[in-house]
C-alpha cells in the first residue's frame, strides 16, 4: 500500500527560522509542501521518512533566505496493481460503488466489476448482488459504511495544474465553473470469490 | 522538485504505523507552537492514516514478529508482494489466501478428498445443510489454514 519515494528538492528557509536546527526546519518545510498532496504519477504523499543528503545552503542576492538542496525519502500511498485493500463503502451511484479508505476517497468499483449478477436498486440507491443458491436468489445489499475487500485493477493520474491564460479566456465565457477532477483515482474490482463485503465471507 | 526513484522500497503497514506514531509523539513533545495553517495538511493526513492503519492487524506486530515471519516464509519462495500482503492482511481463511497468492496450494496442507479447493466454492456449499444458506459464508465450513500466521494478537 505504501512505498518509499526518493526525491530531490530545494528548500527555502526564511531568516527568522535560522535559530532552529536546519534539519527540523527542512523537515517542516517538506511536510508543509507535500503532506496530503498528490504528486503526478507518484501517488498521495503521507509524510517525510528521512533526509538522506543535505547539500550546501546558499543565500542569493536580494533574498535573505537560505536555499538548500535536499535529497530525501517520502512515504507515499501508491497501491500496486492487483493489490487487495479493505475500505468502507462511501455510497452507491449508477456509476458504481464508491469506496473510501479514510485518508483516500477516490476509489470506484464500476458495475461490470461487481459480483455478477448485480443490479442497482433505484429506490434505496444501493447496488445489490443477486446471490443464487439452490433455494433461490438472495439479495445482498452493499450498504454505506460497510467494510469491503477489493482488488486494485487500475489507477489514473490527472494533471490538475492551472492552465495558461489563452485557454482561460475561452472558458471564462461559460457560466459554470470547470468540474473539479480528482488528481488520483483508483478503479477496483470485486468479481472474485473472497472479494466484496467482509460479512459475506466470514463464517460465524 | 525532482523524483529520483518513484518505487525505491515497499513499506509494510507496520512500518508506516510505527513512523506515524513516532511523529505524533515528537510533535506532542515539541509543544503547541506548531498549530499554524501550514501543519494542517500533515495533521489531517497523519490522523486519517493512523486511524485506518490502527484497524488493521499491524497494530499487534513488532519487529521481532516481522523477522520471525520472514524467516519462516523463506522456504515457501513467495514474491515480495505476496509476503507483504500476508503481513498486512493476515488472512485466516483459504478464500482470502488464494486472492493474493497464485500458488496457494503450497501454503496449505493436503486437501480433504472430494474438496476441489477454494476456487470451487460451489462444490463446498452444496454439501452443507441448506437451511441457513443466506450468504456464501453460511454455506461453507469455517476452514482455517494451519499456516502458522505469526502476527497473533
Amino acid at each position: 500500500m505504501f512505498v518509499l519515494v526518493e526525491m530531490v528538492d530545494t528548500v527555502r528557509i526564511p531568516p527568522w527560522q535560522f535559530e532552529r536546527k536546519l534539519n527540523d526546519s527542512i523537515a517542516e518545510e517538506l511536510n508543509k509542501k507535500l503532506a496530503n498532496k498528490v504528486v503526478y504519477n507518484v501517488g498521495l504523499c503521507i509524510c517525510l521518512f528521512d533526509i538522506t543528503k543535505l547539500e550546501d545552503a546558499y543565500v542569493f542576492p536580494g533574498d535573505g533566505a537560505s536555499h538548500t538542496k535536499v535529497h530525501f525519502r517520502y512515504v507515499v500511498f501508491h497501491p500496486f496493481l492487483d493489490e487487495i485493500l479493505i475500505g468502507k463503502i462511501k455510497g452507491c451511484s449508477p456509476e458504481g460503488v464508491h469506496v473510501s479508505l479514510g485518508f483516500f476517497d477516490d476509489i470506484l468499483i464500476p458495475p461490470e466489476s461487481l459480483q455478477q449478477p448485480a443490479k442497482f436498486d433505484e429506490a434505496e440507491q444501493v447496488w445489490v448482488w443477486e446471490y443464487e443458491t439452490e433455494e433461490g436468489a438472495h439479495d445482498l445489499y452493499m450498504d454505506t459504511g460497510e467494510e469491503i475487500r477489493f482488488r486494485v485493477v487500475d489507477e489514473s493520474f490527472v494533471d490538475t495544474s492551472p492552465t495558461g491564460p489563452s485557454s482561460a479566456e475561452a472558458t471564462s465565457s461559460s457560466e459554470e465553473l470547470p468540474k473539479k477532477e480528482a488528481p488520483y483515482t483508483l478503479v477496483g474490482s470485486i468479481s472474485e470469490p473472497g472479494l466484496g463485503l467482509l460479512s459475506w465471507w466470514t463464517s460465524s | 522538485m525532482e523524483v529520483k526513484d518513484a518505487n525505491s522500497a515497499l513499506l509494510s503497514n507496520y512500518e508506516v504505523f510505527q513512523l506515524l506514531t513516532d511523529l505524533k509523539e515528537q510533535r506532542k513533545e515539541s509543544g503547541k507552537n506548531k498549530h499554524n495553517s501550514g501543519q494542517q495538511n500533515l495533521n489531517t493526513i497523519t490522523y486519517e492514516t493512523l486511524k485506518y492503519i490502527s484497524k488493521t492487524p499491524c497494530r499487534h506486530q513488532s519487529p521481532e514478529i516481522v523477522r520471525e515471519f520472514l524467516t519462516a516464509m523463506k522456504s515457501h519462495k513467495l514474491t515480495k508482494a505476496e509476503k507483504l500482503q500476508l503481513l498486512n492482511h493476515r488472512p485466516m481463511t483459504a478464500v482470502e489466501i488464494q486472492l493474493s497468492h497464485r500458488n496457494w496450494r503450497w501454503l496449505l496442507p493436503p486437501l480433504e478428498p472430494g474438496w476441489r479447493g477454494p476456487g470451487d466454492l460451489r462444490g463446498l456449499w452444496s454439501r452443507a445443510p441448506s437451511s441457513a444458506c443466506q450468504r456464501p459464508a453460511d454455506c461453507g465450513q469455517g476452514w482455517t489454514p494451519p499456516v502458522r500466521l505469526l502476527c497473533n494478537p
